[in-house]
């Protein structure tokens, strides 16, 4: 296994931060998820 | 539960052998395991991808985000360049996209932290390793993206890595402290 440099534990906690501050709802309405990705695709048509 | 590790170092997406292929047909079983097609999951990311996995250029290419057991959980699009009004390289990552099981699964929120960090971490490394850049550039593609990294922004703001963070329209701007040079060592 890879050890991990410091940039992956500060970017690991500063995220774990965000995602605990916007809630996974908010998260999950990105475009990151495919089912949104078609949303998007659908309401752009 | 045991939060799953990840290769911190993305591999690269390729048709010529065989890797774009695998992780394709393991997505579609995913999406089918829920009721649904590949063929309608992400369909404007997926074939953007896809045309970069075609490719074999030194300067861009599409990753992807693996477990030890050889899963993708994860892929984007990266590419670095000479901008005009940059003095340094920019890396350029566009079409962040998780796998099926992430979106119509159920998972807790370290899960999602956990994959969500480790490809975004395992991208901005890729400035420091295969695509030398002291600027990287996000490509957000909806308002709820950028809703969503406005926040991150300001957490990833106060880490001495980046120099500044800053949201300037559909894109999050990192620019990192120092110009990384091509030692990979520290990164491994």
């Amino acid at each position: 296994m890879n050890q991990r440099p410091d940039i992956f534990h500060a970017l690991h906690a500063a995220f774990r931060k965000a995602i605990d501050e916007v809630g996974i709802d908010a998260l999950k309405r990105t475009s990151m998820f495919g089912s949104n990705d078609r949303a998007e695709l659908k309401k752009a048509a | 539960m045991t939060i799953r590790e990840f290769n911190t170092n993305l591999r690269a997406l390729s048709v010529a052998d065989g890797s774009w292929a695998a992780v394709y047909a393991d997505w579609s079983k995913h999406c089918i395991r829920y009721g649904e097609s590949i063929e309608d999951y992400a369909v404007g990311s997926l074939s953007t991808i896809q045309e970069l996995a075609e490719k074999n250029e030194p300067k861009a290419a599409a990753y992807g985000l693996f477990d030890s057991d050889g899963n993708c959980h994860a892929m984007c699009h990266a590419n670095v360049a000479n901008i005009p009004g940059y003095k340094h390289p920019v890396l350029r990552v566009r079409h962040l996209l998780l796998s099926p099981d992430y979106d119509f699964g159920e998972y807790g929120a370290a899960e999602y932290a956990n994959v969500l960090t480790s490809i975004f971490a395992g991208v901005v490394a890729k400035a420091f390793t295969d695509l030398p850049a002291k600027h990287v550039k996000f490509h957000l593609r909806s308002p709820a993206d950028v809703a969503f990294f406005n926040a991150v922004a300001k957490t990833l703001a106060s880490l001495p890595t980046f120099d500044t963070v800053q949201m300037k329209g559909a894109w999050l701007y990192l620019d990192l402290a120092e110009m990384p040079n091509s030692d990979t060592e520290s990164l491994k």
